[in-house]
């Protein structure tokens, strides 16, 4: 929950997100005519039956052709105002239904997104269920506000019409609607949390299918295409039995839902009988009771699963507003006027190093990290992706702190080792803030063959990079990071994936650039381009030391 | 900014005609007739146990007009209880049978596709896109499923209503039920019409919806790569303009279907409407009671949902039916012979003839070798290695060393030339050979899983063995041992650590000729000195072709072969070849340079 006193965090409570869902943007007021609509056509519904027992009643019994006409024609009044409102009332929907996802569904993004990272990250399997599902369940209070509104309205139009014909009769009814719910709502909870597990282990098929499928080089490389299948077969048929199991939770759900709406029809049919054998009301009046009464056993079975359909919503909202009122993981700046970055050099202070690093433009700066994991850490730390200390970081004689992360990021991109390749051209991976390719640094990023072999600047890459080879998604991120205008471009461990050959001529390329460089890596191919190599002291106390491992001019 | 279209993989695996799907269904289904007509049986039994319903309550209107209502009213009451349980409890059953045998064939299809998919030649699992094929045995089969689970049982028992309710009314009266039929001519319209253009909309429709999944996706994985570029707006407004397309396509789909609902509601004004004329004039002409009349007009209004329900769900049954032609696609690829053979034993253990001891050697003749018409990655390549001795393939990225090392391996086969291992008269079969990838691929499951891919039947002592021998011994410490579960949800690894479990399964496969292609540099020293010592262990005693991604493996191979563009540039032994002063003593040169330490490797 969001602690109080925080106006710059959102609100993430289960109301505020059901706000968002129902109110915002004037979803209210739409929501507010919806229901009407849906209302309207309910209790049209709710009619035809009651008007059935009238054509029988007051054409039907007594031969009266006039009335029949009449009836008839009121009956088609009926069916017009019933299909205008739903019409109505459903394209409304669509637009308060998807806007309210739609903007549930930014917000949940942009707080994935947000520059100062969260403290609490959900890993990307849980974030995209809170993004797709979640904002998708919780958008769906809309529609369950809009159809059980209307179906209570319709419940209680029947009632009022069975009170007037008969008042136990109406009053059976709201009884027998309270039970129902009340009952239902017993039997749900247990079978809703067995239905939900096995759904879970339905999944599992295409989990295993996607792994193995993905992996089909590895399982070709090493001949086990076979025990491949024979694994998906297994798992296939644990699905089979958890599809089956959840189909029979909803089947004896919906049986027992059947068998109770029955036996109050039965009740009903029963009771009213009674009454019209004694005379307490019509023919006619009977007909429509039973008419009501059919209706009724539809709109109780959806009472039924009133309770079930809010649980689920409300855990989603909880889950979302979990991740909304997530605190940043990087304290936000105190408010005070923050001075403008001057030309002065940067200056890096690593932890736990002796003296701090002054980068000069131009430089190409090697530093040696203890292993891969000194290696994610010193880059994360340049790009301001965990909490730096007071004088860790300088920036044209302004504290990396005081900048706040957004404005460290246009002068130091350190993009992180493990990048993401994005589906869309080349070209705007390569420049995802617009501009043009550089020759110069795809030539030194060693990229211009793939640019020629997959047809061009403009040519797809596919999801994630899927037309590319690893090595050649490698030296696109490098490319990538190569082109930012910023003052100081920092490399993880650029050319893991390549082999010597290329490693050689990206050093070289390296060296030919304008950029300033600091390079993360153990690889001495890499190093031996530098102007300076840095090995930081063990880890943190040893004494560190700067040399110039091989005095070579650049 | 990407447009939708382009986000759909270009299918290039086939896709069953409606003609073939339909057989292939109808074939599977006829393997269980007798349960299936029981279970079909069974729902028709309930229904008609439901349907009992307004002829008891017509009843109970004829009990009170003739006014011997008294004695025969708790009668139809308990009827209609009777009516009731008796329609609940055989749905119940029937919808247990129904669903326990659909989902039997659904795991045989998707058992069968799956099989086939993951048999098809690695060549033709690429260019035709992994993700097409991950997107039938998953996507695909997922909306079959949901298809059969919720569309099926509603369509059954929807149908079984109506076929039912028209019998009543006949039963009733033929004339009632010909006026409940006045109806059907605008339903036909109704339905022809929303599905002529329902079928583009709602393809749309899941089109925008899927590529507005997929900006969402990628936005979620590359969100540190968002923050360093601070491109947040760019993506932002990518997904907000893809949902927005797909809300106003969903619009345009609710309009199809609200002229669709205000047909169907006018068609059941109409039925209604002659049902009630019709009861009037026969009720008049004294053919039928009031309670019958009253039951005709019941029997009519419960038909509303029902056909409702089977219309609406058409749609449903179309998108199904393209899932399924897709799926039946690929099982047909299986009748058509279209598999990568892979020897009888299929778990990569080597057979018993060819087993430990007898190392086969490599020979390549003259191969050539293109991606797809394209240019050529390999031109006219020879090589020879000597049974149980190493060669190491040097180049730059792009000439064609993983190309050469997979044709060795036996996946795919060369446009040109010959690839044999072993004699030329008793050429070992490919499973003889392994390869170990560039892709770093950590499986799903516990450590044990991945391990015994490789050799499903071996035990947990030769698991553990064959850990501590690659001195992947790290392992065997993680929480759970053997059992630890491994990956996204368990224990992460680095890339470096699931490249050392890949060496593990080689010493546990065992094989005769290994062909390794992976990469290491992402290791730190540590890590990479063990899997140094792991390299040696795997290649010791085998005939093996080793990719160099690190120049130090090139040296310690009994010789190396440098390729460029595809072609051999020169081979020889790591002296004679710094001797011949060619391509290769100068990178050498250069990789000699660059150790501040001299040429000795990286010391940990």
């Amino acid at each position: 929950m969001t602690p109080p006193g925080s106006p710059t965090r959102e609100d993430g409570s289960v109301a505020a997100l059901f706000r968002v869902a129902l109110l915002r943007d004037g979803r209210g007021l739409r929501i507010g005519l919806t229901t009407v609509a849906f209302m309207v056509h309910q209790l049209c519904e709710a009619l035809v039956p009651v008007l059935i027992g009238v054509v029988i009643d007051r054409a039907m019994a007594p031969a009266d052709r006039t009335a029949l006409v009449w009836w008839l024609a009121a009956l088609g009044g009926v069916f017009v105002v019933l299909s205008l409102s739903y019409q109505r009332a459903s394209s409304s929907m669509v637009t308060v239904y998807g806007y309210g996802e739609h903007e549930l569904r930014q917000r949940a993004m942009t707080r994935l997104l947000d520059p100062l990272s969260l403290r609490r990250r959900p890993g990307s399997g849980e974030a995209l269920s809170l993004v797709s599902s979640d904002t998708y369940r919780v958008a769906g209070v809309s529609w369950s506000v809009v159809q059980q509104a209307s179906t209570l309205t319709a419940i209680l139009t029947a009632s009022v019409a069975l009170l007037v014909i008969s008042l136990p009769l109406g009053l059976g009814v709201i009884a027998g609607t309270v039970l129902m719910l009340v009952v239902m709502r017993r039997v749900s909870m247990p079978l809703e949390a067995r239905g939900l597990a096995e759904q879970g282990s339905a999944a599992r098929a295409s989990e295993v299918a996607t792994d193995l499928i993905t992996g089909i080089r590895v399982v070709a490389g090493m001949n086990a295409r076979a025990e491949a299948a024979r694994r998906y077969r297994t798992a296939s048929d644990t699905s089979r039995r958890g599809a089956v199991a959840a189909a029979r939770s909803v089947l004896a759900y919906s049986g027992l839902s059947q068998l109770l709406s029955g036996v109050f029809l039965a009740a009903l049919a029963t009771a009213s009988g009674y009454l019209a054998v004694d005379g307490h009301i019509t023919i006619g009046q009977l007909v429509t009771v039973l008419g009501l009464a059919q209706f009724l056993q539809g709109a109780l079975a959806h009472v039924g699963t009133f309770a079930s359909n809010w649980i689920h919503k409300r855990a989603s909202a909880r889950r979302l507003g979990t991740l909304i009122g997530e605190p940043p993981l990087i304290e936000p700046l105190s408010t005070g006027p923050v001075p403008e970055p001057g030309p002065a050099p940067l200056r890096w202070h690593p932890p736990g190093h002796g003296e701090p690093l002054d980068l000069r433009p131009g430089d190409l700066v090697g530093v040696v990290p203890h292993h891969p994991g000194h290696a994610r850490d010193l880059s994360d730390r340049l790009g301001y992706r965990v909490p730096l200390a007071r004088g860790e970081l300088l920036i044209g004689g302004v504290d990396a702190v005081d900048l706040g992360p957004d404005r460290v990021r246009t002068r130091v991109v350190a993009p992180p080792h493990h990048g993401a390749v994005f589906s869309g051209t080349l070209h705007a991976n390569l420049v995802p803030r617009g501009g043009a390719v550089d020759p110069a640094v795809t030539g030194a990023a060693m990229l211009n063959d793939v640019r020629e072999q997959i047809g061009g600047d403009l040519a797809e890459v596919g999801e994630h990079g899927r037309r590319l080879s690893g090595g050649q998604r490698q030296r696109l991120l490098l490319a990538r990071a190569l082109h930012t205008d910023a003052d100081l471009v920092v490399l993880d461990e650029p050319a893991t994936a390549v082999d010597p050959v290329t490693e050689q001529r990206i050093a070289e390329g390296l060296r030919g650039l304008p950029s300033t460089i600091l390079l993360i890596t153990a690889s001495p191919i890499l190093l031996s381009a530098c102007d300076r190599v840095v090995e930081l002291g063990g880890t943190g106390q040893d004494a560190p030391e700067s040399h110039d491992p091989n005095g070579l001019p650049r | 900014m990407t447009s939708a279209q382009t986000d759909t993989p270009v299918a290039t695996l086939p896709v069953a005609d409606a003609r073939r799907t339909r057989a292939e269904i109808l074939r599977r289904l006829r393997a269980h007739r007798r349960r299936l007509g029981a279970a079909l049986l069974t729902l028709l039994g309930g229904t008609a146990a439901t349907l009992a319903t307004p002829p008891v309550l017509g009843g109970i209107v004829d009990a009170v007009a003739d006014g011997a209502g008294r004695g025969r009213v708790p009668a139809l009451g308990i009827a209609l209880v009777a009516a009731t349980a008796v329609g609940a409890v055989l749905a119940y059953a029937g919808g247990r049978m129904l669903v326990a045998l659909v989902q039997e064939v659904l795991a045989g299809l998707r058992e069968d596709v799956f099989e086939t998919a993951v048999h098809l030649p690695v060549n033709t699992l690429e260019s035709s896109g992994s993700s097409d094929v991950v997107s039938r045995v998953t996507r695909d089969v997922e909306a079959v499923s949901e298809a059969a689970s919720d569309v099926l049982p509603e369509v059954t028992n929807a149908s079984f209503t109506i076929g039912l309710s028209l019998v009543g009314l006949a039963v009733l009266d033929l004339r009632l039920a010909l006026a409940g039929l006045l109806c059907l001519p605008v339903h036909v319209y109704a339905t022809r019409q929303f599905l002529r253009r329902s079928h583009r909309v709602y393809g749309d429709i899941r089109r925008l919806e899927s590529a507005r999944g997929q900006s969402v996706i990628e936005a979620v994985r590359g969100a540190e790569s968002i923050r360093a570029y601070r491109t947040q707006d760019h993506h932002l407004d990518d997904l907000a303009e893809r949902s927005v397309r797909a809300i106003e396509r969903q619009r345009d789909g609710v309009g199809l279907r609200n002229r669709f609902t205000g047909l169907l509601n006018a068609a059941e004004f109409l039925g209604l409407a002659a049902v009630l004329v019709t009861g009037f004039a026969l009720f008049g002409s004294g053919a039928v009671t009031l309670g019958a009349a009253t039951a005709a007009a019941l029997y009519f209004h419960r038909l509303f949902g029902p056909v409702g329900a089977l219309l609406g769900s058409l749609d449903d049954i179309q998108r199904a039916t393209v899932g399924l032609s897709r799926l039946v696609g690929i099982t047909d690829l299986d009748r058509h012979h279209v598999r990568y053979e892979e020897p009888a034993q299929g778990s990569g253990r080597p057979n018993e003839a060819q087993g430990a001891g007898r190392r086969p050697d490599i020979d390549v003749k003259g191969v050539s070798y293109a991606y797809d018409g394209g240019r050529p990655a390999l031109r006219e390549v020879s090589l020879h290695v000597p049974a149980g001795t190493s060669l190491a393939l040097v180049g730059a990225s792009g000439s064609g060393k993983s190309t050469l090392a997979r044709l060795v391996a036996g996946i795919g086969t060369p446009d040109r030339g010959s690839v044999t291992v072993g004699s030329a008269e008793a050429p070992d079969a490919p499973a003889s050979r392994y390869l170990v990838t560039q892709e770093v691929h950590l499986f799903g499951g516990t450590l044990a899983d991945n391990l015994r891919l490789a050799r499903p039947d071996a035990g947990d002592d030769q698991l553990r063995h064959a850990l501590r021998e690659a001195g992947a011994g790290w392992a065997l410490d993680l929480d759970a041992g053997l059992d630890t579960v491994l990956g996204a949800g368990g224990s992460p690894l680095d890339d470096g650590s699931v490249q050392h479990l890949a060496l593990a399964r080689v010493l546990l496969a065992d094989p005769p000729v290994v062909v390794l292609d992976e990469a290491t540099a992402e290791s730190g020293p540590q890590t990479r000195a063990l899997l140094q010592g792991a390299l040696a262990r795997v290649t010791a005693g085998r005939t093996s072709v080793v990719v160099a991604h690190r120049l130090e493996q090139a040296r310690q191979a009994d010789r190396v072969l440098v390729l460029r563009d595809g072609e051999v540039a020169e081979q020889g032994t790591h002296d004679e070849l710094l001797a011949a002063g060619g391509e290769y003593a100068a990178l050498w040169a250069a990789y000699h340079r660059a150790r501040p330490g001299g040429g000795a490797p990286v010391s940990p």
